[in-house]
């Protein structure tokens, strides 16, 4: 996520090998991964967590590190329809967001 | 019904994005990756016109207020938004920012440190600048929003 200070950000890249996008089951929950971009600010993401989700800003905030640090963060958890609805809403925030079944 | 593909631009595949796959996905298994490219093109084609109306809302309401502000005599003029407003300029100013973004190729965290120490010749420079003036923008509007 982009800063307008000047400060060096540190560079985070999402693992490339850690999962694997299976063929759903009803049981398994949906999930909603919003990845990170550099271009997006920080306030601004904790901005959307926070008036998309509604939750605290606390949450917001740790969620948004998340993303910046560790390259992405499920940020919504439930049936496939509602992580679409999710989804749809964050690309209409400019977030960048998938879902997929949640694979432990 | 919408379109099934992704556009073409990147500036409007960064706008419109697929809504299953992204980093992390690659499976290596061609077939799970045709998979997930049928659910994005499903996605796309029941949301994207929805998602392009969104936006197109967004940009209309900044450029409406523009188009409401009058000169205060001084070589500027003063702009009050409403909560409302607020929210659609900043969605207009995050995909602004995004298209230039994209445009300026930046995509890492370390591009958008270099854009601080391009030169005065490079021609990106113009650029450049308006996208941190969209981004100071941006933050302080953000600030007005947050509790």
């Amino acid at each position: 996520m982009g800063q307008v200070s000047t400060a060096p950000a540190e560079i985070t890249r999402p693992a490339s090998d850690e999962e694997t996008f299976v063929v759903p089951e009803p049981d398994v929950p949906w999930i909603t991964l919003v990845h990170n971009d550099p271009v997006n600010l920080m306030s601004y993401v904790t901005y959307v967590f926070q008036s998309y989700f509604g939750y605290s800003k606390e949450k917001a905030t740790k969620l948004m590190m998340d993303v910046h640090q560790k390259g992405r963060a499920v940020v919504s958890t439930g049936s496939r329809e509602e992580m679409e609805r999710d989804v749809q809403a964050m690309h209409g925030y400019g977030l960048w967001a998938t879902l997929q079944q949640d694979r432990k | 019904m919408g379109p099934s593909e992704p556009p073409a631009d990147p500036v409007m595949q960064r706008l419109l994005p697929d809504a299953y796959g992204g980093p992390g996905s690659e499976t290596g298994d061609v077939g799970r990756d045709e998979e997930l490219r049928a659910y994005s093109a499903e996605f796309r084609r029941f949301t994207e016109n929805d998602l392009r109306a969104k936006k197109r809302d967004d940009a209309l309401v900044v450029i409406r207020s523009l188009d409401s502000m009058a000169s205060s005599g001084e070589g500027g003029a003063v702009l009050k938004l409403s909560v409302e407003e607020s929210r659609h300029w900043l969605g207009a100013l995050n995909d602004l920012r995004l298209a230039i973004g994209t445009r300026l190729e930046v995509t890492h965290e370390e591009d958008a440190d270099l854009l601080y120490r391009l030169p005065d010749s490079d021609p990106r420079k113009p650029m450049v600048m308006a996208y941190l003036w969209l981004g100071g923008l941006q933050e302080t509007l953000v600030g007005t929003l947050l509790d």
